[in-house]
């Protein structure tokens, strides 16, 4: 754990919208400017899991893809391997295509309809330079044992498979390059709790076998808790906090993960914690709050220095890092 | 209140019968909150809907009572069942977004339940009216005071606002208004937070709640998320493949479930506890609803399953006071 394997330095990306036309003559609109991501800076670590929360419209997803080069960022550093990939015109990332992978949240719209299971996976692997179809048609069986479907199945539709099968097989198209790093953009969010639970447990075998490194994007933070090495807490494109996982869950001190770790609802009595109910919903993008992003919802603010001073994120100890004015 | 006896639906399909709804009995006692729980395609959904009687098109119901204050809501004329809906029982449905409709005012609409269900006079011609404006500026103050009462922010202004100008949390308060506004004695929730976030979760689960407990409203919550259920509902009802496998009280069958099925699922959900172990995964997948085994739905994928149990159905037994297990082990 010395080298990162991915590091990430004051990413931003933001999104344009641009007003009709009529807007703009009679009303006079501008472009509106939605700052998705905001200066995350991050370090991942080889074959570890990291965890990304945060509810919706944060930027967890923009920061998966940015981090792919899959949204062009608008000012930061990516590396991998202590290479700069920030701007690698697209023609030359192959190398890191085949490194980084992804597997995208809705199984349902991620497959192409009209090509069947072969036809899927056999485009990841000529990319890789497997041309002789037997090889590649051997390649194939062996990526869907591995994920657990039937290769009598190879031909068939994705309609044909269940949601918890199609999640497989978007996995297998993710591990047909043999990548080192993935990104899981809420891979289990639209699935059911058992069939969650077996993807979820194929997910941790491949990676031991495999050596993966996993960036997984959820908002259901007992998954979160259950697979990630360590876990990061975004608010409005920004990190709020970052820890181990167990130092995070038991002692959190941002206001905002606290509220958000008494917002699950959990099974057992035992472990419930008071509940904080947040006033109000998320900020838009758009328009931001000036200091903290947090501070238009916080029930700990300090005073003026929340509304208009932007926290830094800070190192509290035990690579426990936190942006808020309170510590 | 609410007393469901063997309720069955089916869906008629060029392929055969599917039963979504195989034989449901259960009960809603006066200011209590029912938990359904089961994964996606169990029939919760249905359920909620053949009560309502609002099953869509080719879907019937062939059996069964729904007994709702000593009257059989399945045996009523349609003209009386629309006296009840919205007035009596009432729904709050899924997706808020495809709920509301697009193209009126949300206060309207929230007035537009109260002026069906005679609270509030007709509108358009109803006769010299002289006093029209003000009985309207009456109603929409009693409206906003009831979209202050689900906490919607600067109701007066937020009236006049269209569906897509609420965010997804203020949308579903907005339901829970309509849902509110004649004051019924039972909700029906199916899945009200599925697709908020979980901070909006908890004030809506939170809303819901004192609902409950100030006008004693029944609730029957349909959710497929453990945790929720188990942290909101006084009683909890498991279904799989159409018919309820487990009901007790909550905090029993959190820490001592049953039916295998129930146990299976409780091992299955992630933790936030210590040590990490596997997650558990019940083997096989969920019977095709045209396909169903004779005997125990669950039978094929269940770890205790002996002969008997795929040959025989056996009915929801009271193995305790209150505690109803469908299972050939506890008889």
């Amino acid at each position: 754990m010395s080298e990162p394997l991915i590091e990430i330095k004051n990413l931003k990306k933001y999104f344009y919208k641009k007003p009709s036309i009529l807007a703009r003559t009679l009303a006079r609109k501008e472009t509106e400017e939605i700052k998705a991501l905001d200066g995350v800076d991050m370090q991942i670590f080889d074959g570890e899991t990291v965890g990304l929360v945060g509810e919706s419209g944060c930027g967890k997803t923009t920061f998966g893809r940015t981090i792919l080069r899959l949204y062009e960022p608008n000012d930061g550093k990516i590396f991998f391997k202590g290479r700069d990939i920030t701007r690698t015109p697209q023609s030359e990332l192959k190398g890191f295509r085949a490194k980084a992978q992804i597997i995208f949240q809705n199984p349902y719209s991620s497959l192409n309809p009209r090509k069947t299971v072969r036809e899927i996976l056999s485009v990841p692997l000529k990319k890789a330079g497997v041309v002789n179809p037997a090889e590649r048609n051997w390649r194939i069986y062996e990526l869907l044992n591995r994920v657990g479907l039937n290769p009598r199945h190879i031909d068939l539709y994705p309609h044909q498979f269940s949601g918890g099968q199609r999640q497989r097989i978007g996995i297998a198209r993710a591990l047909a390059m043999r990548p080192k790093f993935i990104v899981a953009d809420e891979p289990v969010s639209a699935l059911d709790v058992s069939v969650q639970a077996q993807i979820i447990n194929l997910m941790e075998e491949l990676q031991e076998q495999y050596d993966l490194t996993y960036l997984f994007i959820a908002h259901d933070l007992s998954v979160i808790y259950y697979v990630s090495n360590r876990v990061v807490v975004m608010y409005l494109g920004k990190i709020v906090e970052y820890a181990e996982t167990a130092e995070l869950f038991e002692h959190p001190l941002h206001p905002y993960t606290n509220a958000l770790l008494s917002a699950i609802p959990i099974v057992d009595k035992k472990q419930r914690r008071k509940r904080i109910i947040l006033e109000g919903t998320v900020p838009t993008p758009v328009n931001p709050p000036k200091g903290c992003r947090f501070s238009t919802r916080c029930y700990r603010k300090k005073g003026k220095i929340c509304e208009e001073v932007i926290p830094p994120l800070k190192d509290v100890g035990n690579g426990h890092m936190l942006a808020c004015h309170l510590y | 209140m609410l007393q469901i006896r063997n309720l069955t639906s089916v869906f008629p399909t060029d392929s055969g019968m599917i039963k979504a709804v195989n034989g449901v009995d259960f009960h809603l006692k006066q200011g209590q909150i029912v938990g359904l729980v089961g994964e996606s395609g169990c029939g919760k959904s249905a359920t909620m809907l053949s009560i309502l009687r609002l099953l869509p098109h080719p879907g019937k119901i062939i059996q069964g009572e729904v007994l709702f204050e000593g009257e059989d809501l399945l045996k009523k004329p349609l003209s009386e069942m629309r006296k009840i809906r919205g007035r009596k029982i009432s729904m709050i449905f899924q997706d808020p977004m495809t709920t509301l409709n697009p193209v009126f005012k949300v206060g309207e609409q929230i007035r537009e339940s109260m002026v069906i269900h005679g609270f509030f006079k007709k509108d358009g011609w109803n006769g010299f009216d002289f006093f029209r404006r003000r009985r309207k500026r009456k109603e929409i103050d009693k409206v906003i005071s009831l979209m202050e009462e689900v906490g919607i922010p600067s109701a007066d202004l937020r009236y006049y606002d269209y569906p897509h100008q609420f965010s997804g949390g203020m949308q579903q308060r907005a339901l829970i208004a309509i849902a509110l506004a004649c004051n019924p004695r039972v909700i029906l929730a199916d899945e009200p937070t599925t697709a908020l976030d979980v901070t909006i979760q908890a004030q809506i689960l939170d809303l819901l709640r004192r609902i409950n407990e100030e006008h004693g409203t029944g609730i029957i919550l349909v959710t497929h998320d453990l945790g929720v259920a188990a942290e909101f509902c006084h009683e909890i009802a498991v279904m799989y493949a159409g018919r309820i496998v487990e009901r007790s009280k909550t905090d029993d069958i959190i820490e001592d479930p049953k039916h295998p099925y129930t146990q299976g699922l409780l091992k299955s959900i992630p933790r936030i506890v210590k040590h990490k172990q596997k997650l558990y995964v019940i083997p096989g997948s969920v019977p095709d609803l045209l396909q169903m085994p004779p005997g125990c739905a669950f039978a094929p994928r269940c770890v205790y399953a002996i002969k008997k149990c795929k040959e025989k159905n056996v009915p929801l037994t009271e193995i305790e006071e209150g505690r109803y297990v469908r299972c050939i082990n506890y008889i």
